[in-house]
């Protein structure tokens, strides 16, 4: 503990004098930062088999920070009278900041805290459905104890967002970290090392890695010295690999269910990065994660781990529930899935291909795929959609398990791009909130 | 010792299968390589305070490989009375090529041994005035312990020249090995590895850090499988920093001499790198090694460090002993004159100096040009500074006043490997030819 309490001062100074990352409060009128682990479509999937009704869920946002998360779980759960977030951090500053925004939005489904995430457990709090903690635990001088603190305010169906910094891509990062440390010296003011960072940046050759590695990295242009200090000048900042995450969170005896952006899973799919065919048969003969990190360390690009864990196995919403409704998400609108079946009837063996602007992939169509499609609008449920599809081919046609079959590999490589979700007939089709709050002035007005 | 053991079996058998690196003896007949920090006018400026006489002189090269160091070293003190080479290494397929090599050249100075380094205090051998450890250091379970055990059989006034991994320049090379771990797992054949690591990089995806860093390692084109696996593939591999590199040198109470590569030296000096004055000067003010830290980080370019390392300090042939020749290095025998006329051409314009790997300027100052036109390698600096005060007819020119204005120029010309020095008691040396005496090309 007394590592953490120094590291808490230090750290805490930074977030108070740099709040993090830089918002202003105003921009709530136009625009919802949509964080894409929190949205409670992909989180019931994953997490809750789509079986979960947010009526009553209580979401935890653990170093909130100015509050991206917070807002938008705040602006997803406003429509659930008993559900609420709970917000804490250890920056007031970066709070302020927070309290700010929901109050642009009118949102009051928010408890503000002030306070490190490791007291969680001595504040008397109800346990949590869901802890988002994104770009946190890396900070704490002891990461571990920070997922157990965590851990313990979890309900034991409950599921976490976590995001850790990722080692191969912030490569150059670190190295910058380190010369800014050399150039730093013992200079205390934030300011100064800010600037002596920027004089650094100024003259950096094109040999430097962080340099070579220039795409990567935006933060310190997206957010000024705010983003500066949190790169180069960061007080506590560790990273991990891909098999250093898996193991950080078995270690807290939770289970890793899936990393929760779509370009992540393609950055991290061994067949986007491996073209030779024998080689790439050879790494897919060994366990997901050592496929993963076998492509991380090929790309090189990823910078963060994103990814939800859960207390239980199994939380996974399954394809074999016919009671489960599938619907295209992930810029797919729910009438996209008739293209889809005009497209696949049109070169009926063709693969699929799906550019997402930031990834792409593909998938090879089934027999049955095109009729599919033709019943997938987002309120019919598999065995409903498996009915509809006998009915267009008469009696004898193919039978649940046929089609199930059939629809299983489409059905695999549409979640692994994001375009597809599964919830429980029971649970009502999710409802996007709004870019602006209501009632706020519309735009250029 | 367990782990050493261990390592040792491992490393001992990628050498065994792989001598490193991969060298026929036939070349001898036509070409010598010279390992630059062998050379002897280096050793004897740096460690010896130019004072050297190579008679006698016992250098041991400490994982010798197929022998570029040992063939260097043999070619360069076969002229000495008593001189000799110790060169050993674990593989003896290595050992084998160098003593090929050694027999084309005809050298009969060198002794082979087969054997661990770590072994080498209880050989019994004499102590050795100059130890090289290239490459091999950080091949070792126990770095430290293999630093520790070279110390032992180092002589009070003896040098060490050392070559160990630089973190930075060979970041992308360690995700490389990470990979094709992951990728190899346990497979155990060495050809098998190999052709799995070249499948690998002819897929290698602009993003990967190896990409983005290729230009910096060659070993793995150059050398073929060899290469490979030596770059990739290596059981035991470490790097350090700038700051590692002086902690560890100094962990076995040595001192870091300083970096015997002139490119090293001008890579890992701030100035070349950061243009902003005020950082600059902030950076200036650092110690050293920092300094030098601060130009590793910025480049990102180092991926060895090649350093000199010292029991005794002052170890450095210095300009304040008048009795001191100073001699150009690199350059044509009558370069001394020319310089000196171009000075006088151009009087106060900076001297370019170039190399294929880098380049430099100097400032001439008053008395440059006079002092250039009598450093013919042959006047110690008293007897220039003699001459210079004839030349110029200020008869009143004291040796500091001349020291004062050469110290300057010379630093700068001694920083980028041209101006040396040796004590006027050492004779000058020799550069070897390039195929042994009797052979036609």
């Amino acid at each position: 503990m007394q590592d953490n309490a120094r590291y808490l001062a230090n750290v805490r100074a930074q977030y108070e004098a740099l709040p993090y990352p830089a918002r202003d409060p105003e921009e709530e009128r136009t625009r919802l930062i949509r964080t894409e682990g929190d949205h409670l479509a992909t989180l019931n999937h994953f997490c809750y088999r789509g079986r979960r009704d947010f009526g009553d869920f209580r979401a935890l946002v653990a170093g909130s920070g100015t509050g991206d998360a917070t807002i938008h779980l705040a602006a997803q759960l406003e429509r659930f009278p008993g559900a609420g977030v709970i917000s804490i951090d250890i920056s007031e500053a970066s709070n302020d900041v927070a309290r700010a925004r929901a109050r642009v939005r009118g949102l009051k489904n928010i408890t503000f805290l002030h306070g490190s995430l490791l007291d969680l457990d001595e504040m008397d709090l109800e346990p949590f459905d869901y802890i988002n903690c994104s770009g946190v635990l890396h900070h704490l001088a002891d990461p571990d104890a920070g997922l157990n603190a965590l851990k313990a305010v979890l309900k034991s169906d409950g599921a976490m967002g976590l995001m850790l910094y990722a080692t191969y891509g912030r490569t150059g990062i670190y190295q910058m970290q380190a010369l800014m440390r050399l150039v730093n010296g013992d200079e205390r003011d934030i300011q100064a090392k800010v600037d002596n960072t920027k004089a650094v940046l100024g003259c950096l050759p094109p040999s430097n890695w962080l340099k070579r590695g220039e795409d990567l990295v935006h933060d310190h242009k997206l957010f000024g010295d705010v983003g500066v200090y949190d790169l180069f000048l960061h007080e506590q900042d560790r990273a991990y690999t891909v098999p250093e995450v898996y193991d950080f969170v078995e270690r807290a005896g939770l289970k890793l269910v899936e990393y929760y952006r779509p370009r992540d899973r393609v950055l991290l799919d061994p067949e986007a990065c491996i073209p030779d065919a024998s080689l790439l048969e050879r790494v897919r003969a060994r366990d997901l994660r050592t496929q993963r990190a076998v492509a991380e360390l090929m790309t090189g690009r990823l910078i963060k781990h994103d990814f939800y864990v859960a207390a239980t196995a199994d939380t996974v919403a399954s394809p074999d529930d016919l009671d489960n409704v599938p619907f295209l998400t992930g810029g797919f609108k729910a009438e996209s899935s008739r293209a889809l079946a005009a497209q696949v009837r049109q070169a009926p063996r063709a693969p699929v291909e799906i550019n997402a602007q930031i990834y792409r992939y593909s998938f090879q169509p089934g027999r049955h795929t095109a009729a599919i499609f033709d019943h997938l609008d987002g309120e019919r449920s598999l065995g409903e959609i498996y009915a509809a599809v006998r009915g267009a081919t008469g009696a004898g046609g193919p039978s649940d398990a046929d089609l199930a079959a059939d629809f299983a590999p489409v059905y695999a490589r549409m979640v692994f791009g994001g375009h597809l979700l599964l919830r429980h007939r029971s649970v009502p089709a999710y409802v996007a909130p709004p870019a602006a709050p209501a009632g706020a002035p519309p735009e250029g007005t | 010792m367990p782990k050493d053991a261990a390592y040792l079996a491992n490393v001992r058998a990628q050498y065994e299968a792989l001598p490193y690196p991969p060298r026929d003896s036939r070349d001898e007949r036509k070409r010598l390589i010279r390992t630059y920090s062998d050379q002897l006018a280096l050793l004897n400026h740096y460690g010896f305070q130019g004072r050297r006489d190579f008679r006698g002189f016992k250098a041991l090269v400490a994982g010798s490989g197929t022998g570029d160091g040992t063939i260097y070293l043999a070619e360069q003190l076969k002229g000495f009375s008593g001189a000799r080479v110790v060169s050993i290494d674990i593989s003896e397929a290595s050992n084998d090529v160098a003593r090929a090599r050694a027999r084309v050249r005809g050298l009969k100075n060198i002794t082979f041994l087969h054997g661990s380094l770590l072994e080498l205090p209880e050989r019994g051998l004499e102590p050795f005035d100059y130890v090289n450890c290239v490459g091999v250091l950080h091949h070792l379970a126990d770095p430290d312990a293999g630093l520790k055990a070279l110390t032992a059989v180092l002589k009070p006034d003896g040098l060490m020249s050392l070559m160990l991994y630089a973190t930075y320049g060979r970041t992308g090379v360690y995700q490389m090995q990470e990979l094709m771990r992951l990728i190899n797992g346990d497979e155990p054949d060495i050809q098998a590895k190999v052709d799995t690591t070249k499948a690998v990089l002819a897929e290698l995806p602009a993003g990967n850090w190896f990409k983005r860093g290729e230009e910096l390692i060659t070993d793995h084109r150059t050398d073929g499988d060899v290469g490979i696996y030596d770059v990739f593939l290596h059981e035991q591999d470490r790097a350090y920093t700038v700051p590692e590199t002086y902690d560890f040198v100094e962990r076995a109470g040595l001192t870091l001499v300083d970096y015997s590569r002139p490119p090293d030296r001008m890579l890992l000096d701030p100035a070349n790198c950061i243009r902003d004055p005020g950082l600059l000067e902030r950076v200036r003010a650092l110690p050293v090694r920092e300094q030098r830290a601060v130009a590793e980080l910025v480049t990102g370019l180092l991926i060895k460090h090649q350093v000199y390392a010292a029991r005794a300090p002052d170890t450095v042939a210095s300009l304040d002993d008048l009795d001191n020749v100073p001699f150009l290095v690199g350059f044509p025998p009558d370069a001394h004159r020319q310089l000196a006329d171009q000075m006088r051409r151009a009087p106060g314009a900076p001297v370019e100096v170039r190399t294929q790997a880098f380049g430099y300027r100097f400032t001439p100052r008053r008395y440059t040009a006079a002092i250039f036109a009598n450093m013919d390698g042959q006047r110690s600096l008293g007897r220039i500074f003699e001459a210079v005060r004839r030349d110029t007819g200020e008869a009143a020119l004291t040796d500091d006043d001349l020291k004062a204005d050469f110290a300057p120029v010379y630093r700068t010309l001694e920083f980028g490997g041209h101006l040396l020095l040796r004590h006027r008691t050492v004779a000058p040396l020799k550069d070897p030819a390039e195929g042994p005496p009797g052979r036609r090309r």
